[in-house]
């Protein structure tokens, strides 16, 4: 019996005409000889009625200033894929398929126990088999799990995947029931060599590597999730990219091994980013180390994402999304901190706040205070170039630069990786700078 | 159908490698002439035209600096003869390489590495990152010291798993 994994997303089970659609392709597969075994999102994106969000919302509402148990979050979005799992089973049924829905826990699904981004640790798929075996299609609720407590409560605990939880959950029910593909449905036809939002009709990649797809997703293109091809990887389980919304054949992800070669994959981009440089030439050596230590430590213990570090002796700097960036500054505007008996008082751009000014005057009698400011830019973003073996070729700095510099688009900084090359931009000049990388990249020619 | 009996999945999360890859020269070109952007594009054209790769490109406000191949270092040397500015060759340079999955979706795990390479108090020129890394250049003669600080803090210290 041949299983093949196939993943709906949100906008693929959003309302009855794109459920028939999923349906058509999973007994389209069964047709084809395939034990179809599927996984599915919560119904819609963000705004739809029972999309993630709007669940997550009705708990936040009962009162803004009280943040909810992540169990209890837990508890309310799980219900979004349980929700399309049954609606989607009973779809089957009506079309004369014979299909059971499952809770991620009743597929086998055992987590660890950190709700809201839980990872999967073992899945034991006896129902799914069972299932399977009676001819039945099994509709799994992705994104969720379950954490048995080591003192066995009855049941275990709900617990949810975090990003790419459902992809990830596609992937590793894949995996545990040795499936001949995974197909992850969306509603594009694969994984594009831009966003197609910003970069007019981009070619869809019919072939990428792990390495690349991950790049891709991680720097703002999120089609399939990397934890996801990872499993697929580990587990040699054969990925796809498919659209529910036509034949296209799609993307095929693959080790990199199986596509050796040199090539631009794509362009990319991140959200918005805010950046700080933080000048600490008025600072004593040992200080300067010491603020430093400090600084980071409170970043990293507050859960901030960083992109685009840069240290040198006389001072440090990096972007952080906008949607952290408010935490940021609560964090450092306004904050001192005492070094060997001086005082450091942070200010974040070159107005001082309130918060700033009312340590000033706290500090005025202590004195032998040293304010550091930190220049701001906001309104950036970072837009990339991925590739597969190429990114050490001659020339690739000099194209990438060359073509901002025709546009006459601002870049603040670089990174490179050996997979990637990124420039902090205006946020802008984004689309400007994405259809140029794009062009100049030859990828408007990559089918 | 096959006997499938539990299966463990996903790696754990946090660090799992350090490895250090040395045999770098870091150029750094100072007080390049004004417009400072054609500068910098006129040192990127020499390094193609001499076939020279570089990594880890930064910008400074009057420069440009990068990462070659030791064995390429005379020959980018060599190419950037006659360009207005001060040319400064950072021999024996490494990059220290910390692997973790998914690494850039770890909350606050880049701002750990950086926390724990400014107190191993080793000169970092560059970090990049990448969706399972990041990576650090340094002098070659603190990379080990580097690496092992991280492994110290990372595989078996106060950040393990």
């Amino acid at each position: 019996m041949r299983i093949k994994v196939m993943k709906f997303g949100g906008t693929s089970v959003a309302d009855a005409p794109s459920r028939l659609a999923a349906a058509m392709k999973i007994v389209s597969a069964k047709e084809q000889g395939f034990s179809p075994v599927v996984v599915v999102s919560a119904i819609g994106r963000k705004g739809s009625p029972y999309a993630t969000d709007t669940l997550l919302d009705l708990l936040r509402q009962v009162d803004p200033n009280v943040e909810p148990d992540a169990r209890e979050v837990d508890l309310m979005v799980g219900c979004g894929e349980i929700m399309a799992a049954s609606i989607l089973a009973h779809t089957l049924k009506t079309m004369g398929h014979a299909a059971l829905s499952f809770r991620g826990g009743q597929a086998g699904i055992r987590t660890d126990g950190v709700y809201g981004n839980a990872r999967i640790t073992r899945i034991h798929p006896v129902s799914i088999e069972r299932a399977v075996s009676e001819g039945k299609i099994p509709v799994i609720c992705g994104f969720q799990g379950v954490w048995v407590p080591g003192d066995g409560g009855p049941g275990g605990e709900l617990t949810t995947l975090g990003r790419g939880g459902s992809d990830t959950t596609a992937s590793a029910i894949g995996a545990a029931l040795n499936a001949a593909a995974v197909e992850i449905f969306t509603d594009v036809d694969g994984v594009k060599s831009a966003d197609p939002n910003f970069v007019e009709k981009p070619p869809t990649l019919r072939k990428v590597t792990y390495d690349e797809v991950a790049e891709l997703a991680h720097l703002g293109a999120k089609v399939v999730h990397p934890r996801a091809a990872e499993i697929a990887m580990n587990y040699k389980i054969p990925l796809w990219v498919k659209n529910t919304f036509s034949d296209d054949p799609g993307t095929e992800i693959v080790e990199r091994e199986a596509y050796p070669g040199s090539r631009v994959t794509g362009v990319s981009h991140t959200g918005k980013l805010t950046h700080l440089a933080f000048d600490l030439g008025n600072c004593k050596d040992r200080d300067s180390t010491s603020i430093k230590l400090k600084l980071y430590d409170l970043l990293a213990q507050n859960g901030i994402n960083l992109y685009m570090v840069g240290l040198n002796p006389s001072g440090t700097g990096f972007a952080v999304a906008k949607d952290q960036y408010a935490l940021v500054e609560k964090l450092l505007d306004g904050l001192v901190l005492p070094v060997d008996g001086r005082f450091y008082l942070f200010q974040i751009g070159r107005l001082a706040s309130h918060e700033v000014m009312t340590q000033q005057k706290l500090l005025a009698p202590v004195g032998n205070v040293e304010t550091i400011v930190a220049e701001l830019t906001e309104g950036c973003t970072m837009v990339s170039v991925i590739g597969h073996d190429y990114m050490g070729q001659p020339g690739v700095f000099l194209k990438l630069l060359t073509a901002l510099s025709e546009e006459q688009i601002p870049v603040y900084q670089t990174s490179d990786s050996d997979f990637s090359i990124s420039c902090l931009i205006p946020e802008a000049e984004m689309r400007r700078a994405l259809r140029k990388l794009h062009d100049v990249f030859g990828l408007s020619v990559t089918a | 159908m096959a006997q499938v009996a539990e299966t463990s999945f996903e790696k754990q999360r946090g660090v799992s490698s350090v490895e250090v890859r040395s045999g770098y020269s870091q150029l750094h070109l100072e007080e390049l002439a004004t417009p400072i952007l054609s500068s910098r594009l006129e040192v990127l054209r020499r390094m193609n035209a001499a076939g020279i790769s570089l990594d880890f490109m930064k910008m400074a406000p009057d420069g440009i600096s990068f990462l070659v191949a030791d064995g390429q270092a005379a020959q980018a040397q060599q190419a950037l003869e006659g360009v207005q500015g001060k040319l400064t060759i950072h021999h024996q340079c490494s990059i220290v390489v910390v692997y973790a999955v998914n690494i850039r979706d770890e909350e606050g795990m880049i701002a750990r590495i950086a926390q724990e390479a400014i107190r191993s108090d080793v000169d970092v020129d560059q970090i990049g990152d990448m969706h399972d890394r990041v990576l650090l250049v340094v002098p070659t003669e603190s990379a080990q010291r580097l690496a092992d600080g991280f492994r110290k803090a990372f595989l078996e210290g106060a950040y393990a798993n």
